[in-house]
C-alpha cells in the first residue's frame, strides 16, 4: 500500500517538485475569477416578497426546494430591464463558476498533496485521499452549476424531495471537502513553518502570495472606485 | 411549558365540545336562560337569534380561545351584525364571515378547521429558525443547553490551541513529538472549519433575514391556508367577502320601537393591519380604495387583508401592497380624504394591526346614537402573568423595561377608547390566559383543549353577568353627557362610520 501511493505521488512529480508555483499561478486564477463574480454578484437581484439582492449561496443553500424557486421566480418579477441585466450577470456568474473550480480545487489538492509528502513517513494517506476528493468536489460543483442553470427560467418549479435531497447533500459534500482540505492542509502547513520544516528556496513563492494577495485589495478598491464613480 | 404536540391521536371536534366543563357551561347557560328571560340585544331574526357586533382580540395562538367564547355565544342564539378583528382575531373573523349564513352558527365550523390544521406549518421560515423557535418556546433548557455547547465548543478550541503550543514547544526535545503536534494543528484547522461554517452560516442567516425584511418566516403557508379556507366558502375576491358580511338577515325585527328604525342595520368585516409607509392604521375591506380604483378592487385578495392583520414584527415578514397606481385620481382622492395625504405611496408594508390596535372595539362607536338596538360584545385575551405586577418598577430588567414600554404605546389606543367610553366595558368578556406563550404554535392538543374551555367558561361568566337593560341606559347617558360637555364635538369623535348601534 504505502508503495502503491508512493508511486501514485511521482507519477505527479512535476507538480509535487513544483507545487508552490502551480500553487500560485492557480491562486490568481481564484483571486481574478472570485473578484469577477463578486462583481457580477452586484447586479443579483430579486423581488421575492420585497427586492433584494441575493447571491449564489442563497441557491446553493435554500432551505426548501421551494425557497430557491422562490429566488428565482423573484427575478421574474422585476422590471424587464432589470431581470435581462440580472439573468446574464446569474448565468454569467455560473460560467466563471467553471473558471474558479479548476484553480481552487487544484490549489487545495496542491496543498493536500504537499502536506501527504511532508507526513509520508507518518501516514499520508490522509491528505492524500483529501487531495483526491478535491476531484469528487469538483465534480459535484459542476453537477450543481448545471442544477441551477436548468433551473432558471421563468415559472421555474420546486424539484421533488428527492432531487433536492440529492442536490443538498452534493452542495454539502462539496463545500465540506473542500473547506476540510483547504483549512486543515493549511494548519499542516502553517505548522511546518513554526516547527522550521520548510525549505528556504520556497519562501520566493511566499512572497508572491502575499504579492498576489496584496495586489487583489489594490485592484479590488481600484474596481470599487471606478463603479461608484461610473454610478 | 408545554412539549410539542403528539400528533399520534388525531384531535377531533369532540375532544372540545365534549369537554365536561364545555357541557358544564352549557348546562349552566341553560338553566340561567331557563330561570330569567335571556335578553342581550333587541335586534332579532325570525328563529329568534339575537344580534350583536363582535370585536376579537389579537393573541397568536390564544386564538383557539376565541372559538370556545363564540361557541357558547352561539349556543345562546347570539349572531353576529358586524365584526372586526386584529391578527388572531382577524383569522377568526374571517371564518365567521366566510362561512354559511349570518343567521348560522359558525364556532363548530372553525373548529373543524382549527383540528385539521397543524399549526407548526405556519411556522414556515428556514428549518434553522423553526428548530430555534422550536426549542426556545417549548424547552425551558434551551438556552442552558446552547451555553454549555457553546462553553463546550469553545474550550475545546482553547485547549486545542494551548496544545499546539506546549506540543511545538516540547517537540524541539523530544522529537517523536512530531505526530501529535501536527494532528493537534489538524484538528484545530478542523475547528476553524467548524467556527467558519457556523459563522457563516449565522450571518448568512442575518441577511436572509435583513433580505425578508426583517421577518424570520415567509408567512406563506398561513396565506394559501386562509385563501383556501376562504375559497371553499365562496369567497373569492374583494366582493365576494363584503357580500357575505352584509348579506341580508332573514326575519330581521326589532324587540321594541326604537327612533333609528331598522337603518343602517348592515354587518360587514374589518380587519386592522398596521401601514409602516406612511404609518397609519388601515382598515380591510373598507379602505381599499387607497390601492386600488374601485373597478380594480376585485384584484386584491382578501386573504392578504388577513395576511396583513397578523404579520407579528420580525416573526413574520412584512405584507406588501406594491405598484399602486400613484397617479389614478380615485386612489388619489381616497388618500387625501382619509389621512391628508397628497402623494400615495407606490408600495404599502403592513405588520400586524395589533401595533396600533389589538382590540378596536372604537370602530363600532357611533356618538349619534341615542339608545342602542345591538351592544357591541368584544372578547379580550388577557395573558398578563399573575407574577408580572409591577411591583418594584426600580429594578426591572433591560426587557422588562423596553417591554412595558412597547406595550405602553401599544395598548394605550384601545384603552384611551375605553377609559372614555366605559359602556363599552359592559360589553366586554375577558379570558385569562396567562399559562399558555401566545407564539407556541408547537402547542399540544390538550393546551389547545384548555384554551377552549377557558374561552367557553369566560363567555358563560360574562353572559351571566351581562345586562342589556343597563348597558341601553349607560349608553344613552353617554350620549347625553358628551353632548352637553362637547357639543360640536361628540360626532366626530373616533369613527367617522355612520353606523349605528
Amino acid at each position: 500500500m504505502p508503495q502503491l501511493l508512493i508511486q501514485t505521488i511521482m507519477q505527479f512529480n512535476i507538480i509535487i517538485n513544483h507545487p508552490w508555483l502551480w500553487f500560485c499561478v492557480g491562486f490568481a486564477l481564484v483571486q481574478i475569477t472570485s473578484l469577477w463574480m463578486q462583481k457580477l454578484g452586484n447586479q443579483l437581484k430579486t423581488r421575492d416578497g420585497s427586492l433584494h439582492k441575493f447571491s449564489i449561496m442563497d441557491l446553493e443553500f435554500p432551505s426548501s426546494a421551494q425557497d430557491m424557486v422562490n429566488v428565482i421566480n423573484g427575478i421574474y418579477r422585476m422590471p424587464e430591464m432589470e431581470i435581462k441585466k440580472c439573468l446574464k450577470a446569474l448565468k454569467f456568474t455560473l460560467i466563471v463558476d467553471f473558471l474558479f473550480m479548476p484553480a481552487i480545487y487544484g490549489c487545495i489538492f496542491l496543498l493536500c498533496m504537499h502536506v501527504a509528502h511532508k507526513t509520508m513517513h507518518i501516514n499520508p494517506a490522509v491528505f492524500e485521499t483529501l487531495a483526491w476528493l478535491q476531484v469528487f468536489a469538483w465534480l459535484c460543483d459542476i453537477f450543481e452549476n448545471a442544477y441551477i442553470l436548468r433551473k432558471i427560467h421563468p415559472d421555474s418549479t420546486p424539484s421533488g424531495k428527492m432531487s433536492h435531497a440529492i442536490y443538498t447533500a452534493v452542495v454539502y459534500s462539496k463545500w465540506g471537502i473542500a473547506l476540510i482540505g483547504g483549512i486543515c492542509a493549511s494548519m499542516a502547513i502553517f505548522y511546518f513553518w513554526l516547527s522550521g520544516r520548510y525549505n528556504p528556496d520556497n519562501l520566493f513563492f511566499a512572497m508572491v502570495l502575499i504579492a498576489e494577495i496584496v495586489g487583489f485589495f489594490i485592484l479590488k478598491s481600484v474596481l470599487n472606485k471606478f463603479v461608484k464613480t461610473k454610478a | 411549558m408545554s412539549k410539542p404536540t403528539d400528533n399520534s391521536k388525531e384531535l377531533e371536534i369532540d375532544n372540545f365540545l365534549q369537554h365536561p366543563e364545555v357541557e358544564q357551561c352549557l348546562k349552566e347557560m341553560n338553566a340561567y336562560a331557563a330561570s330569567k328571560p335571556f335578553v342581550v340585544s333587541d335586534v332579532l331574526d325570525e328563529n329568534g337569534n339575537q344580534y350583536v357586533h363582535l370585536v376579537q382580540k389579537g393573541g397568536g395562538m390564544l386564538g383557539i380561545a376565541l372559538v370556545g367564547y363564540t361557541y357558547i355565544l352561539e349556543k345562546m342564539g347570539i349572531r353576529f351584525m358586524r365584526l372586526a378583528g386584529t391578527s388572531a382575531g382577524a383569522i377568526n373573523t374571517a371564518m365567521m364571515v366566510a362561512i354559511d349564513k349570518k343567521e348560522d352558527a359558525k364556532s363548530e365550523k372553525i373548529l373543524k378547521v382549527i383540528c385539521d390544521l397543524d399549526f407548526f406549518q405556519l411556522v414556515d421560515g428556514h428549518p434553522a429558525a423553526r428548530w430555534i423557535i422550536r426549542n426556545f418556546i417549548t424547552n425551558d433548557n434551551f438556552m442552558k443547553r446552547i451555553k454549555l455547547w457553546f462553553s463546550l465548543f469553545f474550550g475545546l478550541f482553547g485547549l486545542l490551541i494551548a496544545s499546539n503550543v506546549v506540543l511545538l514547544g516540547l517537540e524541539n526535545h523530544y522529537p517523536w513529538l512530531y505526530r501529535f503536534t501536527i494532528l493537534s494543528f489538524v484538528l484545530t484547522g478542523f475547528f476553524i472549519v467548524l467556527i467558519c461554517v457556523i459563522g457563516y452560516y449565522l450571518l448568512s442567516l442575518a441577511q436572509r433575514l435583513k433580505n425578508a425584511g426583517f421577518g424570520i418566516n415567509p408567512g406563506d403557508y398561513f396565506y394559501d391556508w386562509i385563501k383556501d379556507r376562504l375559497k371553499e366558502n365562496g369567497v373569492n375576491n374583494v366582493s365576494d367577502l363584503n357580500a357575505k358580511a352584509s348579506q341580508s338577515i332573514a326575519g330581521m325585527k326589532l324587540r321594541h320601537d326604537n327612533t333609528q328604525g331598522m337603518t343602517q342595520l348592515n354587518g360587514d368585516v374589518t380587519f386592522i393591519a398596521s401601514e409602516l409607509v406612511t404609518q397609519n392604521k388601515i382598515q380591510f375591506p373598507e379602505m381599499c380604495d387607497l390601492f386600488k380604483p374601485k373597478t380594480e378592487i376585485n384584484t386584491m385578495q382578501p386573504a392578504g387583508f388577513i395576511r396583513a392583520s397578523m404579520s407579528i414584527p420580525v416573526f413574520f415578514e412584512s405584507y406588501f401592497i406594491n405598484n399602486i397606481d400613484i397617479n389614478n385620481d380615485e386612489i388619489k382622492k381616497a388618500w387625501k380624504t382619509r389621512f391628508d395625504i397628497d402623494k400615495p405611496p407606490v408600495s404599502a408594508r403592513f405588520v400586524d394591526g395589533g401595533i396600533l390596535s389589538n382590540f378596536p372595539i372604537n370602530i363600532f362607536y357611533n356618538p349619534k346614537i341615542s339608545i342602542p338596538r345591538l351592544p357591541s360584545f368584544g372578547i379580550d385575551l388577557d395573558d398578563t402573568k399573575p407574577e408580572d405586577d409591577p411591583k418594584d418598577a426600580e429594578s426591572w430588567s433591560l426587557g422588562g423595561y423596553f417591554g412595558r414600554m412597547f406595550n405602553t404605546i401599544r395598548y394605550y389606543y384601545d384603552k384611551d377608547f375605553l377609559l372614555k367610553n366605559k359602556v363599552y366595558e359592559k360589553g366586554i368578556g375577558k379570558i385569562q390566559l396567562y399559562e399558555f406563550n401566545w407564539l407556541n404554535f408547537f402547542m399540544t392538543d390538550e393546551d389547545k383543549v384548555k384554551m377552549f374551555v377557558k374561552g367557553a367558561r369566560a363567555a358563560t361568566d360574562f353572559l351571566k353577568q351581562f345586562d342589556w337593560e343597563d348597558y341601553k341606559t349607560t349608553r344613552e347617558a353617554l350620549k347625553k353627557e358628551i353632548e352637553k360637555t362637547q357639543p360640536n364635538t361628540y360626532a366626530s369623535t373616533f369613527n367617522p362610520n355612520n353606523h349605528a348601534i
